[in-house]
């Protein structure tokens, strides 16, 4: 996981009172990593924009929703405000988008093994674009975000053996999907 | 071999990059929040309007004082009252009656 910083609580102790500056700072703060966390989950870089500054907003407008005195890290609480949004979404849009970033280009690319490499990087990111939902938000959280696998459990609002059990079908299901990939070479 | 292929998979999911966010990505979030107003809840409210009137420590000490003694006197009242009425029937000879 990043780094917690303790200015995070004297921030939003500012946004409390209004200051639009350490909102500022807040969102300069995090904006990329829960970007980050989005873009994974949604494979789409305007609905990961989409999702952090819905998930932005909603804490500017009702900045007293995150409580420091239970105990639950700024962090770790506005990770799980962005897991919900990106599965309000998944329920929205059931179609699985297609990475942008992995989609093919006309760029000239003679060399075989490039072409393979980013073959199986797009195949790759759908297969991780296609896992259920809470499979998805716990590989995202615990491989990619890093968060322990207490701090992801209580992100999802779940158990730390219903967790690993998220995990564990996961990889079960890149690895299925993969195979062909993983076998070759 | 399952770990080989662990390895490898584990190796190929690092390798998947996050598409870099539109520029001004960060600038669009805080310009979308200057017309949306900020909710307060009542609680918040009553403590900041309580905060705007904190009183001084002797001050405070004084009207909790007076409040204590206050309540108190309003508790302790028909007790009071119901002691002297039986301290006039003390001064009484017996059988004798108020005139």
């Amino acid at each position: 996981m990043a780094a917690e910083s303790p200015n995070d609580k004297v921030l939003l102790d500012e946004i409390r009172k209004g200051s639009c500056s350490a909102f500022a700072s807040l969102v300069r703060k995090h904006g990329r990593k829960y970007y980050g966390l989005a873009y994974r989950y949604t494979a789409n870089r305007e609905d990961a924009e989409d999702i952090v500054q819905t998930a932005f907003v909603k804490l500017w407008e009702n900045p007293n929703v995150w409580d420091p005195g239970k105990g639950v890290r700024f962090t770790t609480w506005f990770y799980r405000i962005v897991i919900n949004l990106c599965l309000d979404r998944k329920k929205k849009h059931r179609e699985v988008a297609i990475p942008e970033s992995f989609e093919a280009t006309d760029e000239n690319r003679s060399q075989e093994k490039e072409v393979c490499e980013n073959e199986e990087k797009k195949l790759l990111a759908e297969a991780i674009a296609a896992l259920p939902s809470r499979q998805k938000a716990a590989l995202i959280l615990c491989f990619y975000e890093g968060l322990s696998h207490e701090d992801a459990a209580k992100t999802m609002s779940i158990n730390v053996n219903a967790l690993q059990s998220l995990l564990m079908r996961a990889k079960t299901a890149l690895r299925r999907d993969m195979q062909r990939y993983l076998w070759k070479a | 071999m399952m770990n080989e292929e662990n390895k490898k998979l584990e190796q190929l999911m690092r390798e998947y990059e996050v598409a870099p966010p539109s520029s001004g990505f960060e600038q669009r979030i805080i310009s979308a929040v200057s017309s949306v107003e900020q909710k307060q809840s009542i609680w918040r409210w009553i403590s900041e309007m309580l905060e705007e009137f904190r009183l001084p420590a002797p001050a405070f000490c004084l009207v909790l004082l007076l409040s204590v003694g206050f309540v108190a006197g309003v508790f302790t009242y028909n007790e009071t009252d119901r002691d002297s009425d039986n301290v006039m029937e003390q001064l009484l000879y017996e059988g004798e009656e108020y005139l």
